[in-house]
């Protein structure tokens, strides 16, 4: 399965010293900030000089207060558990809890935690390398993926306006006590629509319209709607006749693409 | 006496696997396809190591690639720089650190639930999980039969489809990782999926063993 094909293609070749993940000071959690500290200080996972460390990692967070960045309530929880390794590690061993010798490093349970979590971190970044790659490979332009097991049946606008009249008659009743919000545009709604697209990957009409407060907004997504079925960005599907209807963003066309015309 | 004749002449069989994969909107199983055509699925297999053995060879830009259990037509890894000219695009989202951290915990831990990835994390998984559960990446496999009843949660056929995988076995180990990672380089080994079956069923005994180890080796749990 490894094989040495030499020729990587330019600008793939993943920079091995290069960490990722901390980009701009943005740690993934206390541990990627622990476990990064860890590594700048050279110190073995094993042996963790605690006073040190725990005086870094409380400097990061004030760093972090200063630059008003929201400080999550797990960086706080990591703080507070590196004082009381510290505290333990101060205090001399507790003569009634019996022999001091065979007692745990209270680093021990932080220590595995890293290591299990720089296991993952670097599985993490395998992962990426592999999207990275495949980036890298292009697939013919088809259905999209969700419609694969449909019979894909193209709707056109009346198929659209019929499910929409119908769906804004029976959506009223339950919304009709919402407040009415300040403006509502088209051209916003397409963004939304857009966005909300590339991010499920595919909706069903009246779920999307579910999720709107007023008739003023639903009127308003349905217009974009069709305005990006217009401009091709949105394909409308449904299984059968009278059947759901459900929208996904049209596969990028090359052809478009290649003339310039892409949408952004 | 019809016209087409019972089988296809074997020699024949390259050409219309070919044809059918790159017909085929989606990756297509030998086993379906040995169906139709009356054949046995090994014969389909080993037409498609011929075709894809061609397609290598003559160098036209395209190749086979096993995904998901089937096989499909792609694009070649030499052609890439100058397609990304013209598509102008990498052609796939890619997912955010925080997103391929949880996954990269579903993925080697599965069945695994949100407390545990919470716990090897050291940070709510909740809106990576939400995401990673929204783009099919990850599904719910059922709920564990401890208090609480918490959902457990494993990796999707759209996982192996993101990532360009036949089946998890192809996923390397977190060890194997660690090679291609800071070993040798990256881009050069990490050719797993495009390589098919064939080789996993007899030349790949190692990888796949390691793959399928690992998580063992990992799940210490508390």
């Amino acid at each position: 399965m490894i094989r040495a094909t030499s020729g990587a293609p330019p600008g793939t070749a993943p920079a091995a010293d290069v960490p990722p993940q901390f980009h701009a000071g943005g740690f993934s959690g206390p541990l990627d900030l622990l476990l990064h500290l860890v590594r700048v200080n050279e110190v073995d996972l094993g042996n963790i000089p605690i006073v040190e460390i725990t005086a870094q990692y409380n400097e990061y967070l004030d760093r972090m207060r200063e630059l008003n960045l929201e400080i999550a309530g797990e960086y706080l929880v990591m703080a507070a558990t590196l004082m009381h390794i510290k505290s333990r590690m101060l205090l001399p061993p507790d003569p009634e809890a019996g022999t001091g010798a065979d007692e745990a490093d209270p680093r021990a349970e932080l220590a595995r935690q890293l290591l299990d979590y720089q296991r993952f971190k670097q599985a993490t970044e395998g992962l990426q390398a592999i999207e990275a790659r495949r980036s890298l490979v292009w697939l013919r332009r088809g259905v999209p993926e969700e419609f694969q097991d449909e019979e894909a049946l193209a709707v056109d606008v009346f198929d659209l306006l019929r499910a929409f009249r119908e769906l804004l008659g029976r959506l009223d009743d339950e919304a009709r006590l919402q407040l009415r919000r300040d403006t509502v545009s088209v051209a916003q709604k397409m963004d939304w629509l857009r966005e909300l697209l590339t991010r499920r990957g595919s909706a069903s009409l009246s779920e999307l319209l579910a999720e709107l407060p007023t008739a003023l907004d639903r009127i308003a997504a349905f217009l974009a709607l069709l305005e990006l079925v217009r401009l091709r960005v949105v394909l409308a599907f449904q299984r059968r006749l009278h059947d759901e209807i459900r929208i996904a963003l049209r596969p990028p066309d090359p052809e478009r693409a290649a003339s310039g015309a892409a949408e952004p | 006496m019809s016209d087409t004749p019972e089988r296809p002449d074997p020699e024949r069989l390259p050409a219309i696997v070919g044809a059918a994969i790159f017909a085929a909107d989606g990756p297509v199983r030998p086993e379906e396809l040995a169906d139709a055509l009356g054949l046995e699925p090994a014969a389909v297999r080993q037409a498609i190591e011929a075709l894809r053995a061609d397609l290598e060879r003559s160098d036209l830009g395209l190749c086979l690639e096993w995904i998901a259990g089937g096989v499909r037509m792609a694009t070649g890894r030499a052609v890439a720089p100058w397609l990304r000219r013209f598509f102008r695009e990498r052609n796939r989202t890619r997912l955010s650190t925080a997103a391929l951290e949880t996954l990269a915990i579903i993925a080697y831990r599965q069945p695994v639930t949100v407390a545990e990835i919470q716990a090897i994390r050291g940070k709510d998984p909740t809106a990576a999980l939400r995401g990673l559960v929204e783009r099919k990446l990850v599904r719910c496999l059922g709920r564990k039969k401890v208090v609480g009843h918490p959902m457990l949660y494993g990796t999707s056929r759209e996982f192996l489809v993101h990532f360009g995988l036949n089946d998890l076995e192809d996923l390397p180990s977190i060890d194997e990782f660690e090679k291609l990672l800071y070993g040798t380089g990256l881009g050069e080994s990490l050719g797993g999926a495009a390589e098919g079956p064939a080789e996993t069923e007899d030349g790949d005994e190692p990888l796949a063993a390691a793959a399928a180890a690992d998580p063992g080796d990992l799940d210490d749990g508390p």
